[in-house]
């Protein structure tokens, strides 16, 4: 089995990639279409916990707002499309690029602070954006969000989705993974571990955590658009910050410093809430339950439970 | 031509006056220690230096440059190198990556974002090198916040030696240290300074270490230089013997 894994681990990225992508390629043609509906939210919540890992895991930044550039991802696809006619293919090339520019203008505030203030204007500035779509009912439909975004004309049937959320996804993760092994993602590393004396091995530690807070908006703006695509519709939720909590809780289930943990944890989750409301209303309860669990038991996740049992160190966090 | 020009600096905390009309100078080369009871504000001038925070008045001149105002990431790269008092290092990432890590960065690839850092043959290398110099090529591989205190203070060195200083600040380079992580440490200091011809200006409690290496001393006394000069007249003058060394000054030849 540790001799299956150093290989595998000897691969290419793109290989490895590739072959992750192909299995849930030849997963899809035995699918239900609930199923396919299913697993294609699965992914794009696991593309959401991804983008937040890059600032919270690997820049140590705990991010209480991420919703903003998952609201601002649906919502440029929503109002684009709705109120002004632009095609959909558009609208979700632009969403990125307006969370990624709004994550420069609240990012530019937030680095400006550190730990829990960090934090806390991180938690502010994503209920002030709430609160301002929540109130600006005749441009973003308030408490009603904004219904009927029309499909991508390629995009005929559960399984099309499938396989565009497969291609958007593993190029998000492709991408993801030459970010996590590059020296950008190296000293950010070091200003999680110690900012103080990365600023006097000449890191300008600002700047760092700017770059990756923007980038992982762009990402939440890429997930936001794929989900307001699948469901034709945009909610005003997408920005409350209980949506900011969900990367958070993948993140701890899957294992926060490795690539593939918050992506698995936040698949997970999803899988797990449509699977147990089918049986019990208090999905919460039973998430309540399982979060207390991790933190106690597995703090470094599912994946750290398997890094054990490889009898690899737990700390290791790149991929 | 000296490197450093410290001229007049003033700083005050509240109602403290930490550093009080302190100038000194450290020349090409030179080994300088600064010396002086607890509280004397050693460090807060090594703060000054190092651009942690900016004196109230004075100047610091380094290579004929007036630095105060930038900010430490600037300073570092003039060639203004520091090591911490506590050991500062970057605790979850591996030995090699701590280097690399100052070495990406002292080479302004700190924003490269698509390229495996792997592949950084030249970077790599010298990352390589810095781990001989200080001894640590074997524990490379090892997460630096399970090394031993001395190595943990030989690799704070190592990073500051990854950014190719013209000038090393050391802040008791040996503190906490057993007596021959002592002397091991000393020997890795002084064979670096004359190997990359740096300066070095620090400050260490242990005398043996300062009378061992240094060729010039300060002594500073509640924020005052009281006296400067060699070793041997610094330990027969009777004003730093009164306030500092006591009995304890160990005979020169």
């Amino acid at each position: 089995m540790r001799q299956l894994w150093q290989r595998w681990q000897a691969l290419p990225a793109v290989l490895q990639t590739l072959v992750f992508a192909l299995v849930f390629a030849l997963l899809g043609l035995g699918m239900t279409d609930f199923q396919l509906s299913l697993v294609s939210e699965m992914l794009i919540a696991a593309l959401f916990a991804l983008s937040l890992n890059l600032i919270m895991g690997y820049g140590g930044m705990v991010h209480f707002g991420h919703a903003a550039f998952y609201g601002l991802g649906g919502y440029t696809v929503a109002i684009l499309t709705l109120r002004y006619g632009v095609p959909t293919w558009l609208a979700m090339g632009l969403a990125p690029f307006v969370a990624a520019l709004g994550a420069v203008i609240i990012g530019w505030f937030c680095v400006r602070r550190v730990r829990l203030y960090f934090s806390i204007l991180t938690l502010a500035f994503g209920q002030l954006l709430y609160t301002v779509v929540f109130q600006a009912a005749d441009f973003t439909g308030g408490d009603n969000g904004l219904l009927g975004i029309p499909k991508l004309p390629f995009i005929n049937s559960e399984a099309d989705f499938y396989y565009f959320t497969l291609v958007v996804f593993f190029v998000c993760f492709f991408v993801i993974r030459l970010l996590v092994n590059s020296p950008f993602v190296l000293v950010l590393r070091a200003t999680r571990e110690n900012a103080e004396r990365a600023q006097f091995v000449g890191v300008n530690v600002r700047r760092h955590q700017l770059i990756v807070f923007v980038i992982g908006a762009f990402f939440a703006g890429v997930s936001g658009a794929m989900i307001a695509e699948h469901n034709s519709l945009v909610a005003v939720d997408m920005f409350f910050w209980a949506t900011s909590s969900e990367p958070i809780l993948g993140s701890l289930l899957g294992g926060m410093y490795s690539l593939v943990g918050p992506a698995i944890g936040g698949a997970l989750l999803i899988y797990l809430e449509v699977t147990i409301t089918r049986f019990t209303l208090y999905w919460p309860l039973v998430l309540g339950i399982l979060t207390v669990f991790i933190v106690l038991v597995a703090p470094s996740g599912l994946v750290g439970l398997v890094r054990r049992w490889l009898g690899q160190s737990v700390a290791e966090d790149s991929a | 031509m000296n490197v450093l020009d410290v001229q007049n600096i003033y700083k005050a905390f509240g109602g403290l006056q930490a550093t009080n009309n302190v100038s000194l100078t450290v020349a090409k080369g030179e080994i300088v220690a600064v010396i002086g009871p607890n509280g004397a504000g050693k460090s807060t001038i090594f703060n000054q230096i190092s651009g942690y925070f900016a004196p109230d008045e004075g100047k610091i001149l380094f290579e004929g440059r007036n630095i105060i105002g930038l900010p430490p990431q600037e300073i570092v790269r003039l060639g203004i190198g520091r090591s911490f008092q506590r050991s500062n290092i970057f605790p979850r990432l591996t030995t090699f990556e701590n280097v690399q890590t100052a070495v990406l960065s002292y080479e302004n690839k700190a924003l490269h974002f698509f390229r495996p850092t792997r592949s950084y043959n030249e970077v790599n290398a010298r990352v390589q090198e810095i781990l001989e110099a200080i001894g640590l090529q074997d524990s490379a591989s090892q997460l630096a916040g399970k090394l031993s205190l001395g190595d943990q203070k030989r690799l704070e060195i190592g990073l500051a030696l990854s950014m190719r200083p013209k000038m090393m600040l050391l802040d008791e380079p040996t503190a906490g240290m057993s007596p021959e992580e002592t002397v091991a440490t000393v020997q890795l200091v002084e064979h670096l300074a004359h190997q990359y011809g740096m300066s070095l200006l620090f400050t260490e409690h242990d005398m043996s270490v300062v009378f061992g290496i240094s060729q010039r001393i300060y002594v500073l006394h509640q924020g005052q230089i009281i006296a400067e000069g060699k070793p041997q007249d610094i330990s027969k003058n009777p004003e730093v013997q009164r306030v500092y060394l006591g009995d304890d000054v160990p005979h020169q030849p």
